[in-house]
């Protein structure tokens, strides 16, 4: 059975029988899978483990985003791939900066799990992840830090010091996008686990 | 640390009763009921029955029970909870179902508030029962969350994943029949902290053991 890694939506209720959940990984042709989410209500990295042909009508989807096999996730991004996920990033306010070319599919899979692991612990706090708090209360990647609501300035603030951290260098002329980046890089060398494979 | 390294048992129950160090029927769930045959169960059926135990171990942390039955007849499941949040608000899950027909699954869930927010992060099924006497147990250590079972040939992980939704929490218990006759027992519980035995231990073990050598 084929091992593929998506960028993908969520889905699901939240309720009994329709738990959030990675889109595409709940089908009837899925034997295994993960997910690492930004929030329960936004976007995801998908491990989908099922039959080639369900993996290449998922990677067939608007939505979806194919990045990685488990036979090419050491090789590097060429420019189209890199401007792919890239694309597909921003296009979901998540900075695209953290995927280069030349980076391994295994490097920019682990730089978006990084900046999804500090949103994760938002939805943990408050029920709804960082980025999603954000971009709900009409912040874009490159709204300064200052201009965020207060509520939404307290928030972030309670989710750094949760994690013990100081200030990241960041101050009140920093965007959006150049902090999640900066809590991404928070994560640097965490072990990352996603459906039983090693990222 | 690997499945299976370094745990430290800080609590345990054999379930002769449902004692004061559980909190029973979590949150307006139903109660989990002491079984007629030794273990406990779902106290009604269709309902999620829920106990936290009134201690928490570290952040770094396992509990394991041991199964009396799992059957594969009619729904049903358990779940070890752990990192449970005030009110528990939040929690982490390790979830072992069955269905007719359909096989086990082992399903890692993290709930990330009150209300309808349960979240699939990891799943994997196999197929046949559990059998008596078989453990399941979760391990939760950093970020990394660790699903397993001895189903007669070692304790052995399932399935596994990162998340960074809940730093600490307690314990529990989480069980779910759709028939009185599908109710799974469990019949023994323990949990504790993942952890190296720290150096003083280690050397009292050793000591211990050369005075056994020499006293022999």
């Amino acid at each position: 059975m084929a091992v593929e890694l998506f960028l993908v939506p969520m889905e699901g209720s939240g309720v009994r029988g329709d738990p959030f959940r990675a889109k595409y990984a709940s089908d009837a042709n899925v034997t295994a899978a993960g997910a690492i989410r930004s929030s329960r209500q936004d976007e995801c990295l998908a491990l989908i483990q099922a039959p080639q042909a369900y993996l290449d009508s998922v990677a067939a989807q608007a939505d979806a985003l194919r990045v990685a096999t488990v036979g090419n996730i050491d090789s590097t991004l060429n420019q189209a791939q890199s401007d792919a996920v890239r694309a597909w990033l921003e296009a979901r306010n998540i900075p695209g900066d953290v995927v280069n070319v030349g980076d391994t599919r295994r490097q920019a899979l682990r730089a978006i799990c990084r900046m999804f692991f500090f949103c994760q612990r938002a939805e943990g706090i408050y029920g709804t992840g960082f980025k999603k708090l954000a971009v709900d209360a009409g912040i874009t990647l490159s709204t300064p830090f200052s201009s965020f609501p207060q509520s939404v300035q307290d928030k972030f603030i309670a989710v750094r010091d949760a994690h013990g951290w100081g200030n990241l260098g960041l101050t009140g002329a920093s965007t959006l996008r150049q902090i999640l980046v900066a809590v991404a890089g928070q994560f640097q060398g965490i072990e990352i686990w996603i459906g039983g494979v090693a990222l | 640390m690997a499945y299976g390294d370094k745990r430290n048992r800080l609590y345990s129950d054999a379930f002769d009763s449902i004692s004061a160090s559980w909190t029973n029927s979590v949150l307006g769930a139903g109660a989990i009921a002491v079984s007629g045959d030794g273990g406990i169960q779902p106290g009604s059926v269709n309902a999620e029955c829920i106990m936290a135990y009134n201690s928490s171990p570290a952040a770094d942390q396992y509990s394991t029970v041991t199964v009396q039955t799992l059957s594969a007849a009619d729904y049903n499941e358990f779940k070890l909870l752990g990192r449970t949040q005030a009110s528990f608000t939040g929690y982490y899950e390790f979830r072992l179902s069955s269905g007719a027909g359909a096989g086990h699954k082992y399903e890692l869930f993290v709930v990330t508030s009150s209300g309808a927010s349960e979240v699939s992060i990891a799943n994997t099924g196999t197929p046949g029962a559990l059998n008596a006497g078989w453990t399941v147990t979760m391990e939760i250590e950093g970020t990394t969350l660790r699903g397993g079972t001895n189903e007669g040939s070692g304790d052995t992980q399932q399935v596994t994943t990162t998340d960074n939704t809940h730093a600490s929490g307690g314990v529990g218990i989480d069980m779910l029949a759709l028939s009185v006759a599908a109710r799974d027992q469990i019949t023994a519980w323990e949990a504790g902290n993942i952890a190296p035995i720290p150096p003083v231990a280690a050397t009292q073990l050793i000591v211990r053991r050369l005075r056994t050598r020499y006293a022999a």
